[in-house]
Order: C-alpha cells, then sequence, then structure tokens
C-alpha cells in the first residue's frame, strides 16, 4: 500500500513537471489550465488546496475549489489548514467549516490570565472624555504611569451609564460577556462611582478579578459587594463627604475589613479620584 | 461640584417635586449639559429620583433634543414605557451617541419590565 502511494506520488509529481515545463515553455490559457487541473489532482493535499485558491478566481464552476478548501481546513498539516482557511475565508467568508473552525479555537483556548487592566466609567458617564482611550486624561495617566496594559483597542468596555439597579444588572452581565469573549478573565478594574457596582454585578456573575480599584464608589451594602472568593483584592479610594454619593444615598465608606480603604485628603468632588493630578499629587499609585 | 451648586440642586428638586413647580424641574434639566461632572450627575440623580413625575420634563426634553443620551436613559429608569416610540426612532438618529442611548434606553425598560 506503501509502495502504492510513493508510485503515485512519483507520477503524480513527474506529470506535474511535465506540465509546469510545458507552461514554462508556451505560456497560454491552456497550459495555464492544465497545470492546475493536475494540481487539482495531486496526491498532496497542500498542493490541492494551492491549487484549488488559485483556481477559484477563473473557474466557472467553483464548487470543485470550495469542497478542496473546505476539506483542506479539516487537514492534519497546519500549514494545509491555514492556507485552505485562508482562501476560504476570501471566497466565502460564511462557510459553515470556518463557523466551526471559529468556535472550536474559542472554547479550547488555554491561555494563561491576563493581567491587562480596564477602566469601567460610571453613572452617566459612558460619553465623557476622561476614561476614553487613547486621549482621555485619567486614560493616559494610568497606562503611562500605572499599569501599560491597560486595556485600550477601539473594543474598549462600555456600559450604558443608566442610574437604575437594570441598568447596573446590563452593565455588569455586558462585563462579563466582554471579559470571556476578550479571554481576559483575572484582569484588574479600575472603576470610578457606580462603575463598581457594575464590576461587582459581574463579579457575582462569575467573573475572575486581580486588583477591584473602586474610585468615589457608593456604598450599597449587601445590594453590591464583591465576591470575595473570585478577586485578590479589592481598594477603595474616595474623598470626604462625596456630594454625589449624598445625592445616590449610598454609603460614603464600606467597612468590611477585607477591602482597603483610602480617604484622600480632599472633599465633596466625586470626580477627584479620576484626576491624575490627584493620583500623582497623593502617590494613588503606591496603595495599589 | 462644590457644596453650594449641591444645595442649590437640592432646593430645585424640592421646589419641583413639593410644589409642582414646572420651572424648577427645568432648571435641573438645564443642569444637564453642565460642564461639571458632579453637577450633571446630581442633576440627573434628581430627576431620576423623581420618578414618574419626571416624565412630562423628560418628553419635553427629548422632544426639544436637549442632552439627548442622558435623557434618554433617565427616561428608561424612570421607566418611562409612554416614551418608547421616541426611542425606537432615536435608535436610527445620526448622532452615535444619542442612537446608542436610545438602544440601551429599550434594552433598559425591557430589563424593567421582565
Amino acid at each position: 500500500m506503501e509502495r502504492g502511494n510513493s508510485v503515485s506520488k512519483f507520477t503524480a509529481t513527474a506529470v506535474l513537471r511535465r506540465t509546469a515545463s510545458a507552461f514554462y515553455r508556451d505560456t497560454s490559457h491552456e497550459t495555464a489550465g492544465a497545470l492546475v487541473e493536475v494540481a487539482l489532482r495531486h496526491p498532496q493535499e497542500l498542493v490541492r488546496v494551492a491549487a484549488a485558491a488559485s483556481y477559484f478566481p477563473v473557474a466557472a464552476d467553483p464548487s470543485r475549489a470550495l469542497a478542496i478548501l473546505a476539506r483542506g481546513v479539516g487537514s492534519r498539516d497546519p500549514l494545509t489548514r491555514e492556507v485552505a482557511a485562508t482562501a476560504l475565508a476570501r471566497i466565502e467568508p460564511r462557510h459553515s467549516v470556518l463557523a466551526r473552525l471559529l468556535e472550536r479555537r474559542r472554547r479550547r483556548s488555554t491561555r494563561p490570565r491576563s493581567r491587562t487592566s480596564l477602566l469601567v466609567h460610571g453613572t452617566w458617564a459612558r460619553t465623557a472624555a476622561w476614561w476614553q482611550p487613547p486621549n482621555g486624561d485619567f486614560w493616559q495617566y494610568v497606562h503611562t504611569d500605572v499599569d501599560p496594559d491597560l486595556y485600550g483597542a477601539q473594543d474598549r468596555f462600555d456600559w450604558s451609564g443608566g442610574y437604575s439597579v437594570a441598568a447596573r444588572a446590563l452593565g455588569g452581565a455586558r462585563l462579563r460577556t466582554w471579559v470571556q469573549q476578550h479571554n481576559l478573565a483575572g484582569l484588574d478594574l479600575f472603576a470610578h462611582s457606580h462603575g463598581g457596582s457594575v464590576s461587582m454585578v459581574a463579579n457575582h456573575a462569575g467573573m475572575q478579578v486581580g486588583r477591584m480599584i473602586l474610585l468615589s464608589c457608593p456604598v450599597h451594602w449587601p445590594q453590591y459587594t464583591p465576591a470575595f472568593n473570585l478577586v485578590n483584592r479589592v481598594i477603595s479610594i474616595r474623598v470626604h463627604l462625596d456630594l454625589v454619593i449624598l445625592a445616590d444615598g449610598g454609603g460614603q465608606r464600606f467597612y468590611d475589613p477585607r477591602i482597603e480603604e483610602h480617604v484622600l485628603p480632599l472633599w465633596f468632588d466625586h470626580s477627584l479620584s479620576h484626576d491624575p493630578a490627584t493620583w500623582r499629587q497623593y502617590n494613588v499609585r503606591a496603595w495599589l | 461640584m462644590g457644596p453650594v451648586t449641591f444645595v442649590q440642586l437640592y432646593v430645585l428638586k424640592l421646589l419641583w417635586t413639593a410644589t409642582g413647580c414646572r420651572s424648577a424641574g427645568r432648571r435641573l434639566v438645564k443642569a444637564l449639559g453642565s460642564t461639571d461632572e458632579g453637577e450633571r450627575t446630581v442633576a440627573g440623580m434628581l430627576l431620576v429620583q423623581g420618578g414618574k413625575r419626571a416624565e412630562p420634563l423628560v418628553a419635553d426634553a427629548i422632544r426639544r433634543r436637549e442632552h439627548l443620551p442622558m435623557v434618554l436613559l433617565i427616561a428608561a429608569d424612570i421607566g418611562a414605557s409612554s416614551l418608547q416610540p421616541d426611542m425606537r426612532r432615536l435608535r436610527t438618529d445620526s448622532d452615535p451617541d444619542v442612537a446608542r442611548a436610545a438602544h440601551d434606553a429599550l434594552e433598559i425598560l425591557a430589563a424593567q419590565q421582565r
């Protein structure tokens, strides 16, 4: 059997060489077509897949090329698989074989936990500039001075910023899904105001967190609490008598000993905890 | 935002909710456009805390296209289902922030009704 295969490979290679030489001597549609035809029947899958990728743009009936490429996507050889998938994605991006390939890869991912961090804005702040990468002042400060791995791609997380339990529940579910999709379990969170509540909702829904850094987060205990078994550290940073928290009706500080509480020597202003000047002046970075 | 602005906003809320003074409520809506993040946030919170009483103010603000992303979310937070047609219409607004807020508002309303 093995000998038979070798003979067939030898014959196919000889035929291919002859056809290629004919094409080289006389470059025409006929010799080019003959070369592709021979390559499409070659015993080596990589040759067939490469031929199918070239055949498609000139073929009257593309089904043959598609069938070869679809089979190639399931090949054991990584190079063949990659060539087939790339060509198929260009020709028919919605092919079912490609969809299956993507699903399988997502489930099997074994990447280690990321140390990436993320900013989570608070109530009404979805369109605010300070947290938006790459130009928001607080985003720039954290990225430059605190954590160079701060997430800054265009698909950064945001939530509605609505001021209701329902809005925060939806935000928490969205955050958990976002982290799962980006494979970032264990990431650090810098969460301002009710962004902290959203983070805690996601944390309770099973999202693993490294450090949860709560900036001026209103305390609504026990409605919003960290899931202490799924978070490494919880650090709360705030000012004295935060007026926004007063209007919100939340508590001004956490009393659970598992939460490290830091009160800045500043008063009233809810926004100071995400102000780079505050972080620099009081060396807030050292508390993390 | 300092304590003086905070007290002013609270007085406006008291006037609006206790006496039904519409112009006081309108002042709160106007404060949603403040450049001070704290003032904006407190004004929005006070309107939401006014509940259904805020609905005519919010409907009026939507008609005038005042501070739309925030006003749409306030409408959802107070459960103003009568404003759903406006939210649906604004889902295709040319301003992407407005369109996104309208979409989020509908989602919040639906979650509240579940």
